[in-house]
């Protein structure tokens, strides 16, 4: 019994110094949360400042921002996670069936690889490939005869480049999960299916895909907790006055109010009801997950 | 293996070599545009005439770059800052994952940790509190306030434990009766196992941190103190002319484009992750699909 | 709001390298502090914490008075990126510094530095306010609006000082008259219920539009120097035909109109032929507050580039560049025509010379067709203001600052230091507050006694210390190198005197000026609800307007009923209602 209480104490100093990070960082400053029911004054603080009820939200849904910020993160969201679910099984089972395998090696380091990249230096190199006098209205006018095209400044082609650059940053990590689930499929399986002549088709059908079902149904609930993380470091690095009608989302509306108008509470407002949501979101998405995945995040 | 090679396989083979050599190219076109444009000249990567390879080949844009002591500066700052953060993390996380990884039943509060981990991983506070906490702690224009918030990262935490529990149980049970304490176990037993998922999440954690751009902004007293990031975030993405003042120092620029110098720093800045990132490709395959592919 | 922030930070950079006497703190311009001083600053708390300050009752005011005892201070100011400074001198040690607090006996301490660029010192300082952690004295920066805005929460916050008293016994003479000059509008436009909150700075009035045109393709096409806005369109059309820079890639007008009607780099010049003021709230002839952006002179000028589109003359993606993009455009040598402000010459345009040696760009004062003026909507000349934390126990000590600044801008001192130690720097007078407080009139009256010296008609002995740099140079272009084959990137100082002060304000001197000043610089309720979603409307519809629209006339009625509806019509209620209560 004593070693128990000693074991249980060691437990908690583990613990100690990642705890005590979380609490200063982390817990410590959601006390600011009530920010988003105040009218704040800084030489008050955030205990001091009056009360304002739901007059922060009243004010934001006022303007149609809210309603517009909403909607954007929601579609581009939506997008991603589409593109983005269906993309890396594809591209999963097409490199399961390469059989060179240096070359199968050579492109899953070189997919991988975007993911790694900061959106800081990824816009930078966008910006510049999408310009108007870039090299993809160069070799579109010179091979199609087509006018150049302002990508980044016309709302179709903005979301388009945002939803396929996310595709094109993340589909190759995306893939590695589907891999390591299909290494482990019984080689016996495919050996047997051969022996009874069967296609590549109809082993992809009903060996493989079987195989890697619960690996795809299990990414596809715990996608849905991102139904609200449209992506800000990309947005944020990428858009312009032109297109924010199609492109201000939830977190960069949140830092341009806060930080660049000085509207904290607002900022705090609209960043409450995210999370609030965000977390019913999760609960979902972990409920699906445990119920048709058989999985526990921990 | 037997295979039945007939020419319909052998062509779907083909198209599928091909498809994906352009799915691969694809990801790395950007890249590699980039790195021709930071050698090409001006007036070449002006006119968009650069593709895959430079026109015009220069390292004008380099020796503009190394005259560019702020660069290296917060180059410096960020190598020190990803040292000293993953450095700290792996220990840190690693002694967290340990008693998270025991059962509800071996350690009583095992689950009020784990949710509040969970909470906190989304829900915060917003920008105002963190920097009046930030401040009271005195840790503006602090180094460390590019270190302590990135230390500790929840989706990390887990992996780690998920790893863990895929250790067998009798190891630590016979470990318990050599009179192993937990201790000796997390550090001798647990971590040398854990290798390839500690690796991946130092892994992880060094591109997080290498990439971030905002603590440095907002804490920092000038740029020069910030990661290499935050003065790329400035520089690159919003280039202002108003820089450009004096005839002189729009001579200098002159040679050397907005363009070419950008892409130069641009690439500087990718490869340090670029260089490392094919030594540890394999562990951090190995601890992804370890920490989260389960039964 | 009617110009461009951008346009007021570059005017003032501008100003910096022509008067090099003349420097700005308005960040822009600055770079990097260079890292030497090291020392505190980490604490956070150093705001309140003026030890060495002297609480001397019987000081009686003297505007230029040194402190009996050292005044220690904390701050914080704007940069600019990179900066390139001579050994020891940094943005927080140099020798415009050391004079200053030589001859006021203050001592600041910096808390933080951030670049103006991309807005980084404007965040942190929002951050500071909010985190109630501002320092002793301070710079706000940003349009009137903006800092009207922020005033106001730090006055309801109770966080700054009532400067009324200070200004009224510090001020100089000079600061005075030059508020005075423009009937202390600018002044007003700080004050707080009868209080002033902050010291502003008042520039010149400078930025009145002209025509930029690369004089060399001109020439070489046998076209004659254009003296109306039709001259100028068939000079843009004959550069279209002709081709100049070859390969089909000449870009016939250079224009900016990302977010900004007729900011840097835009079509002001064309809305000016049109008495049209796209931003600007001004009394009409009737004295009833209107709006610009919805006037018929608008819409005439709108037709004018909507053919300007369809012929051609401006790019396809004009209404996406941004002022880099411009400048790349600009420095390629692929632009025929830009319009811009008398120091185009100095920012960006000479760069085309670096690429292109035979370029020559010469500026073109065009009087309107319907009044034959010279015609300028502004809103009033204002720039960044600097205010005191409150407990400050020397509220005073900005105005001292700005006192000494401006007796000495224009001097010998400033002038040689920027020529001679600071000659190779990127930044050539990292002053902190090197706000310009000048009368309306400086500029152009500086111009005309040059161009009256290099005529012979006033005695060039006669000149103030710092106009005598730019006569010596004009003079030596005009009368002796501008026939010589590549005079201008040859010669590069001279024929930017010779084309600024010469051509550039010396022309518009010679026409009649008519200056439209906004009528009202603050903020409405409305304004704060929904001026911006207006502003977006506004140019949502002048891009559609210009690059697809097929009946303009219609399209510009639907937009300007949508602008009333959505809130115009209320704005222009409010402004007049706050004006009939001033």
């Amino acid at each position: 019994m004593l070693r128990k209480w000693s074991e249980q104490l060691h437990f908690n100093l583990m613990l100690l110094p990642g705890m005590l990070l979380v609490l200063v960082f982390s817990v410590w400053p959601m006390g600011g949360i009530i920010l988003a029911f105040k009218h704040f004054i800084p030489t008050k603080g955030i205990w001091g400042s009056g009360w304002v009820g739901w007059d922060n939200y009243a004010l934001l849904f006022e303007t149609p921002v809210a309603k517009q910020v909403f909607t954007n993160t929601v579609v581009i969201a939506l997008m991603k996670m589409a593109f983005g679910f269906f993309i890396p099984i594809a591209f999963a089972l097409m490199l399961n069936e390469l059989r060179v395998r240096w070359f199968k090696r050579t492109v899953q380091t070189v997919v991988y690889l975007p993911h790694f990249l900061s959106w800081v230096l990824i816009a930078g190199i966008l910006r510049d490939l999408f310009a108007v006098d870039g090299i993809f209205n160069q070799l579109l006018s010179k091979y199609f005869g087509v006018e150049p095209i302002m990508f980044l400044g016309e709302h179709f082609w903005f979301r388009t480049i945002i939803v396929s650059s996310d595709i094109w940053k993340e589909f190759g990590f995306g893939t590695i999960i589907y891999l390591a689930a299909l290494t482990a499929i019984n080689p016996a399986l495919y050996e047997a299916a051969e022996m009874d002549g069967a296609s590549r088709m109809e082993k992809l059908r009903y060996i493989t895909l079987p195989g890697i079902a619960a690996t795809i149904v299990l990414v596809g609930t715990l996608s849905l907790q991102n139904v609200l993380n449209a992506g800000f470091d990309q947005i944020f690095n990428l858009y312009n006055a032109l297109v924010y009608d199609s492109s201000d989302i939830i977190d960069t509306y949140v830092y341009r109010a806060g930080l660049e108008e000085g509207h904290f509470e607002i900022a705090t407002a609209i960043g409450l009801m995210k999370s609030a949501i965000s977390f019913v979101l999760i609960v979902i998405s972990y409920f699906l997950a445990s119920r048709f995945a058989n999985y526990r995040i921990f | 293996m037997v295979r039945n090679v007939t020419p319909g396989a052998k062509a779907a083979d083909i198209a599928l070599l091909v498809l994906l050599a352009l799915a691969a190219f694809t990801c790395i076109f950007p890249i590699v545009h980039n790195l021709a444009i930071s050698f090409s000249m001006p007036a070449k990567a002006e006119g968009g005439f650069v593709t895959v390879y430079p026109r015009g080949f220069t390292v004008a844009a380099y020796t503009k770059l190394f005259e560019d002591t702020t660069f290296f500066q917060t180059f410096f700052v960020s190598v020190k800052r990803v040292a000293l953060t993953t450095f700290l993390s792996f220990f840190i996380s690693l002694l967290m994952a340990y008693p998270l990884s025991r059962t509800n039943r071996e350690f009583k509060l095992r689950n009020a940790y784990m949710w509040l981990l969970v909470f906190v991983m989304m829900f915060n506070g917003g920008l105002i509190p963190f920097y009046l906490i930030v401040k009271q702690l005195g840790l503006m224009n602090s180094f460390w306030v590019l270190v302590l918030p990135m230390i500790i990262n929840v989706y990390n935490v887990i992996l780690i434990v998920n790893y863990f529990r895929t250790i067998p149980k009798e190891l630590d049970e016979c470990a318990s009766m050599d009179g192993a304490g937990p201790w000796y176990k997390v550090f001798r037993i647990y971590m040398p196992l854990a290798m390839p998922v500690l690796a991946t999440t130092t892994l992880f954690l060094l591109v997080t941190v290498w990439n971030e751009f905002m603590l440095g902004m907002i804490f920092m007293r000038s740029i020069e103190h910030a990661p290499l990031q935050t003065y790329m975030q400035q520089l690159v993405v919003r280039i202002d002319p108003t820089l450009l003042k004096s005839v002189d120092d729009v001579k200098r620029m002159a040679s050397v484009s907005d363009k070419t110098l950008g892409a130069a720093k641009i690439f500087v800045s990718m490869f340090p992750i670029m260089a490392m990132y094919p030594f540890l490709q394999r562990y951090f395959i190995s601890g992804i699909t370890l920490g989260s592919v389960k039964e | 709001m009617a110009m461009n922030k951008k346009w007021t930070v570059l005017a003032l950079a501008s100003m910096l390298t022509i008067m090099s006497a003349c420097s700005s703190n308005n960040g822009a311009n600055n770079g990097n502090e260079a890292g030497g001083n090291k020392e505190a600053a980490t604490n956070a708390n150093a705001g309140g914490n003026n030890a060495a300050a002297p609480a001397d009752t019987a000081e009686k005011p003297d505007p230029f008075g040194k402190y009996p005892e050292t005044v220690e201070f904390t701050t914080v100011r704007p940069i600019g990126n990179n900066p390139q400074f001579p050994d020891g001198q940094s943005y927080e040690e140099n020798d415009y510094n050391t004079f200053m607090q030589d001859q006021l006996n203050v001592k600041p301490k910096f808390v933080w530095t951030a670049p103006q660029d991309g807005f980084a010192y404007k965040k942190k300082l929002e951050l500071a306010i909010n985190g109630n952690d501002i320092p002793d004295i301070f710079e706000i920066t940003g349009t009137p609006t903006d800092i009207q805005a922020t005033l106001k929460r730090l006055v309801d916050a109770d966080m700054i000082e009532d400067l009324t008293s200070a200004y009224e016994d510090y001020a100089s003479p000079l600061v005075k008259d030059s508020f005075a000059n423009q009937g202390n509008q600018v002044l007003d436009l700080f004050k707080i219920d009868g209080k002033q909150y902050a010291m502003p700075q008042q520039t010149s009035l400078e930025n009145f539009n002209f025509v930029w045109i690369r004089d060399d393709w001109r020439k070489k096409l046998n076209l004659p120097e254009p003296k109306t806005m039709d001259d100028v369109l068939a000079i843009g059309k004959a550069f279209k035909e002709k081709d100049p820079f070859g390969g089909g890639k000449t870009v016939p007008f250079a224009m900016q109109m990302e977010s900004e009607p007729a900011g840097l780099f835009g079509p002001g010049f064309l809305f000016d032929q049109f008495e049209a003021y796209p931003r600007l709230f001004y009394k009409d002839a009737s004295s009833n507050i209107a709006y610009g952006g919805i006037q018929p002179g608008i819409k005439d000028a709108l037709k004018i580039m909507s053919q300007m589109y369809k012929d051609g003359l401006l790019e396809k993606d004009f209404a996406l560049k941004d002022t880099g993009k411009l400048q790349e455009l600009l420095a390629s040598g692929r632009a025929g025509i830009v319009g811009q402000a008398w120091w185009g010459v100095w920012y960006p345009l000479f760069m085309t010379l670096q690429n292109v040696p035979d370029a020559d760009w010469k500026p073109y004062a065009i009087p309107a067709k319907t009044n034959g003026k010279i015609n300028f909507g502004t809103t009033l000349p204002v720039g960044d203001v600097i205010v005191v934390k409150k407990g400050f126990e020397h509220p005073e000590l900005p105005v001292k600052w700005l006192n000494v600044y401006n007796e000495n801008r224009k001097g010998e001192f400033f002038l040689k230091l920027s020529q001679e130690t600071f000659k190779d720097a990127n930044d050539k007078a990292p002053i902190l507050w090197g706000l310009t407080i000048a009368p309306g009139d400086e500029i152009l009256n500086s111009a005309k006694q040059i161009v009256g010296a290099v005529k012979g008609e006033i005695d060039a002995a006669t000149l103030p210390f710092t106009n005598k740099d730019a006569f010596n140079n004009i003079k030596q272009y005009i009368d002796e190198l501008q026939d010589q084959p590549q005079a201008p990137s040859k010669n590069m100082l001279q024929w930017q005197n010779t084309r600024s002060w010469y051509d550039a304000m010396g022309g518009a001197s010679g026409y009649e000026l008519n200056v439209v000043y906004s009528a009202f610089d603050g903020q409405t309720p409305t304004m704060e609800k929904k001026l911006t979603a207006l502003n977006d409307l506004q140019m949502k519809a002048y891009h559609s307007i210009i690059m697809k629209s097929t009946d303009i006339d219609a399209d510009f009625d639907k937009f300007v009923s949508d602008w009333k509806a959505q809130g115009g019509d209320q704005i222009i209620t409010e402004i007049t209602e706050a004006l009939a209560n001033k």
